[in-house]
């Protein structure tokens, strides 16, 4: 197995644990919002267009962190939804959510490794990656498996940070840069790549980089708040890491430029 | 006057401006004047059939002026839903000579109501239900012309009696909208603890209507005495950790003097975080009233000056830059126990939100994020008592404060007073309207500036077209040997013009 070197954290079972973890944490939560990815529900929704997500298709969220987008899915688009993720208490938190839910969606959640997913061959019409991609340790072998559990002509709906190569703030090769998917993406053309030698044919692609302008504003909001909170508490407890002051200026600037975006791209299995 | 009179004469009023505006009578569109009188503001019509008209539009000239330099460069949508044709206001909507996109999209559910008031702009009463179905395709067009739509507010009728309101809410969630409020009376939150759960779980913000503290307004406004059943909805909510603003319809001779203690009621009760006050708009169901004396902006404000012991002072109320700046007024305040800090007292408003007379943005450091987190709060998006709001204030004044709170806590003390005067025939000017970002969005597809939506007969139009083709299901319960004949267009009558069997209201 192929193993990318470059984050040791991502080597070990136990340090994909930590890192879905690390996704239901509070502070993940405060960069990210609920659905842990930029753009929020919007996104998802508009990659799920772009997938022609249809009644009744038998959906896999792939590392579906606290379920929010799956959830959603299952209503916007009437699909059977199937969440699967690490996290522990992403899996619980979902499972609590969705049974609580005063709107019942059709979903389900199962705790498990995204990059070995426990379901039988062409189980699925359409598997979903959002922000995920850039975090399996082994991209080709998770796209593989994506292969399997696809029917012959089901969609694959990925969406993701781009990073362009050598243009990372070395600040954000971090806990921080790893939880903003920044610090083992691909560059924009690296994706498609990766589906088409996985035996993808690529559909649709958009650029959503605006979502990581937008993202960054409401962190810059958030950030705000905790600042003039003075010595009382830092926003995400004590794993919150000391940013420069000029940091998000020159991520912002990264996206501006174009070393940094976020992209969304649709591929079908055509095997 | 029979004398022979050789000394020019001044005229009594300043020529302020020529726009266009309706006929009270027929709504033809018709050229205005926008004359000055006495410091008041006046706009004077003639319509050829219906001859002359003159009403006030704001009670202060100085106030009515000085606002123009609040005006913001608009936002152009995604897409347009109309072409221009017949020119404004006839063409909503958005019609792509329209200046600004929407800030807040209206859903009205249905016409009914668990109330029968005398004034109601909507002119609630039997009419249509919208299906789930639709209001989802509402939504994503919605999406489909925002990309990024701030707030969805559902409305009606009484949006609370309709049995899919909470997976409406949801839907307008899951859509990633990211504020949905519902409007509604109170009277169900009051009485019903199921609702009252599943709305708490779902969590919209609560615009809650709320128009005094005297039985005697409820009756003239509402028709019945409900001042347990708000106080009784406003502790309900209270208790289930629900947020609500209160949206008091102003009218003269009724509660003008309710003002101030709205505003100080609201800022002790723990589930207010803002209060809106709103001119009666007479069109759809009002009481009888006098154009030269209605109630406006400057009337309002002075009233909270007047009624709160020094509380505020006028220019604690600014202008809304990304409407027509003479519609909206908003203000913010710190709240911190009996203490009460207007955030226009921190920072020199105007100056980050004056777009004409001064550019030059302030010296601090920040400026930029300031004008921006201004722009948010001073825009009819901004929804009182959420989290994006506490930022955008601690953003805007983060350097004058000491906030002690935690993020979830700081929303609890920032207060929220806006003061909108929508339009009605009387008051209406195409000016204002070309740059409305309240929308009424359509089961068409389409989303209809909201005084246009309510003066120029876009209602009347759209609630005939939606209860002929709902009548058919609802009208034929008898004739069930058809079933599936309101399936057929073909046999839908046209919807314009022929008067609907379900229309009662007067």
């Amino acid at each position: 197995m192929r193993v990318s070197v470059k984050h040791p954290m991502l080597n070990t079972y136990s340090a994909k644990i930590c890192c879905a973890d690390l996704y239901s944490s509070k502070l993940a939560r405060l960069i990210l919002g609920d659905s842990l990815h930029p753009g929020g529900l919007r996104a998802t929704n508009r990659l799920g267009r772009a997938m022609g997500l249809q009644p009744g298709w038998r959906v896999l969220d792939l590392a579906c962190g606290l379920g929010t987008s799956a959830t959603a899915l299952s209503r916007v688009f009437r699909c059977h939804v199937t969440g699967l993720d690490l996290g522990a208490e992403a899996a619980q938190t979902s499972r609590q959510r969705a049974f609580g839910d005063p709107i019942p969606a059709d979903v389900a959640f199962v705790r498990g490794d995204a990059e070995m997913p426990p379901f039988r061959s062409g189980t699925f019409d359409a598997v979903v990656i959002e922000c995920a991609t850039s975090l399996f340790a082994d991209k080709p072998a998770a796209i593989a498996e994506v292969r399997r559990l696809l029917r012959t002509g089901g969609v694959i709906g990925l969406s993701d940070v781009t990073v362009e190569p050598g243009t990372l703030p070395p600040e954000l090769d971090s806990t921080v840069g790893m939880m903003l998917c920044l610090t083992d993406a691909l560059p924009a053309g690296g994706y498609p790549q990766l589906l088409a030698s996985g035996g993808f044919e690529i559909l649709d692609r958009a650029d959503l980089s605006d979502e990581v302008l937008s993202l960054l504003a409401d962190l810059r909001n958030r950030m705000a708040i905790w600042n003039g909170l003075g010595p009382t508490g830092s926003p995400g407890g004590d794993d919150w890491p000391d940013f420069p002051p000029d940091l998000l200026d020159r991520v912002e600037a990264s996206v501006t430029r174009g070393d940094i975006g976020y992209w969304l791209y649709v591929a079908r299995n055509l095997a | 006057m029979a004398t022979t009179n050789h000394t020019k004469q001044d005229a009594d009023f300043i020529f302020h401006e020529l726009t266009r505006s309706i006929c009270p009578e027929c709504k033809t569109v018709i050229d205005a004047q926008v004359i000055i009188r006495d410091n008041k503001v006046y706009m004077r019509k003639r319509c050829p059939e219906h001859g002359w008209f003159e009403g006030i539009i704001s009670s202060d000239a100085e106030m009515y002026v000085g606002s123009v330099r609040f005006n913001k460069p608009g936002t152009i949508p995604l897409d347009f839903s109309t072409e221009v044709k017949d020119g404004c206001p006839l063409d909503c909507g958005l019609c792509p000579e329209h200046k600004q996109h929407i800030c807040l999209a209206l859903i009205e559910v249905n016409t009914g109501c668990n109330l029968d008031c005398p004034i109601c702009f909507a002119d609630a009463g039997i009419g249509y239900n919208l299906t789930l179905e639709q209001v989802e395709s509402m939504l994503d067009r919605f999406v489909e012309i925002e990309g990024d739509p701030e707030v969805v507010q559902f409305s009606g009728g009484e949006p609370t009696i309709h049995p899919q309101l909470p997976e409406m809410i949801q839907a307008a969630k899951d859509r990633g909208i990211r504020q949905v409020m519902i409007n509604t009376n109170g009277v169900r939150l009051a009485h019903d603890d199921k609702f009252l759960a599943t709305m708490a779980a779902l969590d919209p913000v609560v615009y809650f209507q709320f128009d005094g503290l005297r039985e005697d307004t409820y009756r003239t406004i509402r028709g019945e005495p409900l001042l347990d059943t708000k106080m009784r909805a406003l502790d309900r909510l209270a208790d289930a950790g629900m947020t609500a603003v209160l949206v008091a319809a102003i009218e003269r001779h009724v509660n003008t003097d309710e003002v101030g203690p709205i505003v100080e009621f609201g800022l002790k009760h723990p589930a207010v975080s803002g209060v809106v006050f709103q001119p009666v708009t007479h069109v759809g169901r009002h009481i009888e009233f006098d154009p030269m004396t209605r109630v406006t902006i400057p009337d309002i404000i002075h009233g909270i000056v007047d009624q709160t012991n020094g509380r505020f002072v006028l220019e604690d109320f600014v202008p809304v830059p990304c409407c027509f700046p003479t519609c909206q007024v908003n203000s913010y305040l710190f709240v911190d126990g009996d203490s009460v800090t207007p955030l226009p007292r921190l920072l020199e408003i105007d100056q980050y939100l004056d777009y004409i007379t001064n550019r030059a943005l302030p010296k601090a450091p920040n400026a930029a994020d300031i004008q921006t987190a201004l722009e948010g709060l001073w825009s009819a998006s901004a929804v009182a008592g959420t989290e994006k709001t506490a930022g955008q204030f601690e953003c805007a004044c983060g350097p004058g404060l000491d906030l002690p709170y935690e993020i979830n806590h700081l929303k609890d003390h920032i207060f929220q007073i806006a003061i909108k005067d929508f339009l009605d025939a009387w008051t209406f000017n195409v000016k204002q309207v070309m740059k409305c970002c309240v929308g009424i969005l359509t089961p068409d597809g389409r989303a209809i500036p909201f005084c246009a939506y309510n003066s120029v007969g876009y209602r009347e139009q759209i609630r005939d077209q939606l209860v002929q083709q709902q009548g058919h299901q609802r009208l034929r319960p008898l004739s069930l040997a058809n079933p599936t004949e309101s399936d057929d267009p073909g046999n839908v009558p046209s919807p314009l013009n022929a008067p609907s069997p379900l229309m009662e209201e007067s």
